[in-house]
């Protein structure tokens, strides 16, 4: 189910709405279960199996551990030292086994459902060329819905309880309530357990005004997303469809208009479901945060997709720096190469993995691997030119705080995320490279010629103006849903009113359009 | 619900059904600004050439065929005029389900009173990519408000059409027939091979038929069934779904899939079919549409109007009718 089709907006929202307002307080979690389930095997069918085997497996896994703990609580008082210390670190390797199962069990199928076609394609090339006769089966796996998102949610959830930073919680329909929220599962937010469950699980009272601002922000999120996103999608697919085509100015522009696209429908289709939580009294995490204002690639993926950059950093980034390992790879590089590199080299081991993680997650594919890879590099020359940025800084007399400088420094970061857009919508890699070589050459092809009218560009230059307006505004602080509330009835009325009729107007759906599934829907 | 008192509660809710009821304002206001004024491809009409019957005289029409671009491409109304004299019109739209085809057959009935009502069946076949109930949704949602099929007419829309001056219609000489001189034979195997099998119509396809047979009956009309030659999309399984329907509502039923059918017409895969057994060229149409011309005039009664003062665009449209087919030129759209 499409969070822009009719079937969302006004049924299945409108119907949810209705019994979650019907019902009594505390059973109103129910209805939100129910939906939610009721969504899952409207997109997956039967593969709602593995969302369940999932739920499952943490629910037991928190449990046992916690089974454990309390276990060594109850009869620690009454031990000897060296033997309460033998039976802690018994518990701890127990809790330890445990979660290593939970985390395994589930990035196991994901890894498995994901990857399978990517890792035996390869295998049987290598093989192949190394005439070493393996042939591992072509299996046809399809992927349930959002498993890439909820997978990270119930491993959270899981390192959360062994870490003691949450409770594991003993009702079962909370948990999968968690785990399953329409709102979240096809695309995010990655949603931590101490963040939503609680209050997804609460009956909420009936919020005017909370209603109303998520109202409009659906409002916000469908102009985004059917307007901008759906009509650029016109011009990148004409562009990035046939490449060898095209040159110069020509690939700059769909670059540009692609990192426009990725934008508007994946932040578009944030604000349509942190809307959609808002009319059951439910705060979803934002996801993002303004992030071409950035000015440096670490602010960006702090800004861009932020539930996924905070889980990497939490789950992946910590552990491998604060591990044994880490710690012995630091003091050696500060004794046998530098200090600063004695700092360095830790991280850089540590992001390492993340920037792996964040590549492959993306997709089964060499050019997701290299996309990640990008963004390390450039991660990594941050690190370790540190100092003698510093030393730039001091010995040109710049400020790092003045506009100018701070806008050069935008600029330089939107850049370079373009490239790096350029490279996840590219078809591979090897096209990758042809796209931006050719971008340094003479411009073929032209701008009226690639799937959009003068109508059409102008409605997304005017969209991007408006987006960049609105992102102006967040930036300074400023909450535009109040503002507007605050002004007389007339005004926001057409404000309101102006929105709707410009989707319907404006949208790119109906005939003459595809349909675009949200980019980031089939992870 | 929160709220400090009955009042506060009433204003609320008033305010929330007045903003439901300004979008449903809005959606009027677009769709009749946005509508297209003619039924011409340069007026914007989407799917004209299924339309073309908005520029004929009204209730002039003897027969009404609705369908999909089977029909358009197999049934040439003008091959009845030519030797019976009867007027009928070819409404076919590519992919049509059969939900779209009960609206355009309401669509018909506005401006036409036609004595017999033809239904291609391969409509009740068609499903799209979302589904019967989806596309019922969507026609139905599109019809209430046009502006939802016709938003893109922001780009075109001139000051006139804002004004709501009405365009002079588009007159088909053609009758909606798509002309074709192409041959690419069919040359697969025998799709109509006799099987026990029963294809089921799907029960929100058999609710739109039910109305579309209901929807005739209450007009007086005569509605038949018919399915043009179709080596791809049709079988015997569904040639048995659409015969048992038809025989126990007392309707006509002609498929020219059948073996002794297609005989009688002397209709012949190898030189018959414009893209190898999906659509039919004009000597497929031509020898369909003698033959359901011969059936029609002996089993319904209809006039020959070939005298019919009231008909004489009929007869100038014969000799466009002719040049296009005889290949004499191009058939080009929104002949005025």
């Amino acid at each position: 189910m499409s969070y822009t089709s009719y079937f969302y907006l006004l049924f299945f929202l409108g119907a949810l709405v209705i019994l979650y307002y019907l019902m009594p307080l505390k059973r109103r979690w129910l209805v939100l279960l129910g939906g939610s389930y009721f969504f899952y095997w409207l997109a997956s069918g039967k593969l709602i199996v593995f969302l369940l085997i999932t739920t499952v497996s943490v629910y037991l896994g928190a449990l046992a551990m916690e089974r454990e703990q309390k276990a060594f609580d109850s009869v620690r008082k009454s031990l000897e030292k060296e033997e309460r210390k033998a039976r802690k670190a018994a518990m701890m390797r127990r809790k330890r086994h445990i979660v290593l199962a939970m985390v395994l069990i589930n990035v196991g199928l994901l890894a498995f459902l994901k990857y399978y076609h990517f890792f035996s394609a390869n295998v049987n090339a290598l093989g192949n060329s190394l005439n070493l006769g393996i042939q591992l089966p072509a299996l046809k796996l399809v992927m349930p819905l959002g498993i890439s998102f909820y997978t990270l949610s119930a491993v959270g959830y899981v390192i959360d309880v062994y870490r003691g930073q949450t409770a594991a919680d003993h009702h079962f329909g909370r948990l999968a309530l968690f785990l399953s929220l329409f709102t979240n599962i096809t695309e995010g937010p990655i949603s931590r357990y101490g963040q939503l469950a609680g209050q997804a699980f609460e009956g909420h009272r009936a919020d005017y005004r909370q209603f109303t601002f998520g109202a409009q922000l659906i409002l916000w999120g469908l102009f985004q997303k059917m307007v901008l996103a759906d009509r650029a999608a016109l011009l990148v697919s004409t562009v990035f469809g046939s490449p060898s085509d095209y040159s110069g100015g020509v690939v700059i522009l769909a670059m540009l208009v692609y990192t426009l696209q990725i934008y508007a429908d994946f932040a578009g289709c944030m604000d349509i479901v942190r809307g959609s939580g808002a009319l059951f009294g439910i705060e979803i995490t934002r996801n993002f945060h303004q992030p071409f204002f950035s000015r440096s690639i670490g602010e960006f993926w702090r800004r861009w997709h932020m539930t996924l950059g905070a889980w990497f950093k939490d789950y992946i980034f910590y552990p491998v720096t604060l591990s044994k390992t880490n710690m012995k790879l630091g003091r050696w590089a500060k004794k046998h190469l530098s200090p600063h590199l004695g700092q360095v080299m830790p991280t850089a081991f540590a992001l390492f993995f993340v920037w792996l993680a964040n590549g492959i997650w993306h997709g089964a594919a060499w050019k997701y691997v290299a996309y990640g890879m990008y963004y390390y590099v450039l991660t990594l020359f941050g690190l370790l030119f540190k100092p003698m940025i510093f030393l730039f800084y001091k010995k040109t007399g710049i400020q790092k705080d003045s506009r100018p400088w701070q806008f050069f420094l935008i600029l330089r970061t939107f850049i370079l995320v373009n490239i790096g857009m350029l490279l996840f919508r590219a078809d591979s890699l090897p096209v990758f490279a042809g796209m931006f070589v050719s971008m340094f050459r003479k411009t073929t092809g032209h701008w009226l010629e690639l799937g959009m009218d003068v109508h059409d560009l102008a409605v997304l230059a005017a969209g991007a103006l408006l987006m960049l307006v609105v992102g102006i505004l967040r930036e300074e602080g400023i909450c535009i849903r109040e503002r507007i509330a605050s002004l007389p009835i007339i005004w926001r009325w057409m404000i309101y009113a102006g929105a709707f009729c410009a989707i319907v107007l404006l949208g790119a759906y109906g005939s003459g359009y595809g349909v675009v599934d949200p980019l980031y829907a089939n992870f | 619900m929160h709220i400090s008192n009955r009042q506060q509660f009433v204003k609320r809710a008033l305010k929330i059904i007045t903003f439901v009821l300004l979008a449903v304002l809005l959606l009027e206001g677009m769709s009749k600004a946005l509508m297209p004024r003619s039924n011409s491809g340069s007026g914007g009409m989407h799917n004209y050439r299924a339309r073309g019957f908005y520029g004929e005289e009204k209730n002039s029409l003897d027969i009404a065929a609705i369908g999909n671009s089977d029909l358009a491409s197999g049934f040439s109304p003008m091959e009845l005029w030519k030797s019976h004299g009867i007027a009928g019109f070819a409404c076919g739209e590519p992919n049509q389900t059969i939900d779209q085809s009960v609206r355009l057959l309401q669509e018909v009935l506005t401006c036409q009173k036609p004595k017999v009502v033809i239904l291609e069946t391969d409509t009740l076949f068609q499903e799209n990519m979302e589904g019967h109930l989806t596309s019922l949704v969507k026609t139905a949602v599109n019809y209430l408000f046009p502006v939802l099929e016709y938003h893109d007419r922001w780009k075109s829309v001139t000051l006139s059409e804002l004004m709501g001056k009405q365009q002079k219609p588009w007159h088909d000489s053609g009758k909606g027939y798509r002309y074709s001189g192409d041959r690419v034979a069919y040359k697969g195997d025998d799709y109509m091979a006799e099987t026990k099998e029963k294809e089921e119509i799907d029960a929100i396809a058999m609710k739109s038929l039910d109305q579309f047979v209901e929807i005739c009956q209450e007009a007086g009309i005569q509605v038949m069934f018919v399915e043009m030659p179709s080596a791809n999309s049709w079988n015997m399984a569904r040639h048995r779904a659409v015969a048992d329907y038809a025989s126990s509502r007392n309707i006509s039923f002609i498929d020219f899939n059948m073996k002794d059918r297609m005989k009688e017409t002397g209709f012949d895969w190898m030189t018959d079919s414009r893209d190898g057994g999906n659509h039919l060229n004009y000597s497929g149409a031509k020898k369909i549409s003698v033959w359901l011309g011969n059936y029609l005039v002996k089993d319904y009664q209809l006039e020959d109007h070939r005298k019919d003062s009231r008909y004489q665009r009929w007869q100038q449209d014969v000799s466009a009718y002719d040049r296009i087919v005889l290949g004499a030129v191009h058939q080009t759209a929104d002949e005025s």
